[in-house]
């Protein structure tokens, strides 16, 4: 039994060490700072589209009165969603703290494109501000850039 | 919008913040920090959850979008310091103050 669980640990089966193959296979590409900043801020952006569109499954069922079906697919985008952050070379709170600046961008980007929300001036500074802010967080220099 | 939408909205906000870094950290534990599958599937539940809260906000709750992802800055470092004890360091907290100026701008300047 013992022996087991030991065995166990050691492997992961399945869907996890597919993801955790899958990530070091893309991480091994990030050898560069410049490439570094594609990948990072490609994965953003694709965490953004998954909240934004799970969120929006779960809603069509809820408040429009789609089918049930809305609500597993949308519960399966966020689930997604919260996978693709486990990608980021960095650390959790990091993450997560510059995910919340990129939120902002995006969901008024969603509001322009889709409910046609212009955002005015101070919007636009108001964003700038915010996505300087959090590339600072994330993207600054420091020593202790050897993460985990 | 009323006080009373914007006290709602922000409620709100707050729980789905704790909820969607919550569920998120889940999810993390499970990839990264190796822990069991059952860490995952708390976590896709915690994140179904979280895509439920927006259907309650108040139709229009436009720049308080901008509010939530305040929140949500602060909340991911608080996170940090207390569950994972990760303390943020100087650039987390200075980034973190550029970007709660972007938000008041967005968020407070009368139009």
């Amino acid at each position: 039994m013992v022996k087991m669980n030991q065995f166990s640990r050691q492997n992961n089966f399945g869907i996890k060490q597919y993801l955790i193959n899958l990530k070091i296979n893309l991480e091994s590409r990030c050898l560069s700072r410049e490439r570094c900043w594609v990948y990072t801020i490609l994965l953003f952006i694709l965490a953004g589209i998954f909240e934004i569109g799970g969120g929006y499954l779960i809603w069509l069922w809820l408040r429009e009165g789609r089918e049930l079906i809305f609500a597993f697919l949308g519960a399966i985008v966020l689930f997604l969603y919260g996978i693709i952050p486990t990608f980021q070379p960095s650390y959790f709170h990091r993450i997560y703290a510059t995910y919340g600046g990129i939120f902002v961008v995006m969901s008024i980007l969603w509001g322009w494109l889709f409910d046609k929300t212009q955002p005015d001036t101070y919007d636009i500074i108001g964003a700038l501000i915010i996505l300087i802010g959090v590339s600072i967080i994330f993207y600054w220099p420091r020593k202790d850039d050897a993460y985990d | 919008m009323h006080m009373i939408d914007i006290g709602i909205s922000l409620f709100l906000f707050f729980l789905a913040a704790l909820l969607e870094i919550g569920g998120g950290y889940l999810v993390w534990l499970w990839l990264r920090e190796n822990k069991g599958l059952t860490y995952g599937l708390l976590g896709s539940l915690t994140l179904a959850v979280y895509g439920i809260i927006p259907t309650f906000q108040p139709a229009h709750f436009g720049r308080v979008y901008a509010a939530y992802g305040g929140i949500f800055i602060v909340s991911s470092l608080i996170w940090g310091a207390f569950v994972d004890k990760k303390r943020p360091d100087k650039y987390e907290i200075i980034g973190a103050l550029i970007a709660l100026a972007g938000v008041f701008i967005m968020f407070y300047i009368p139009r």
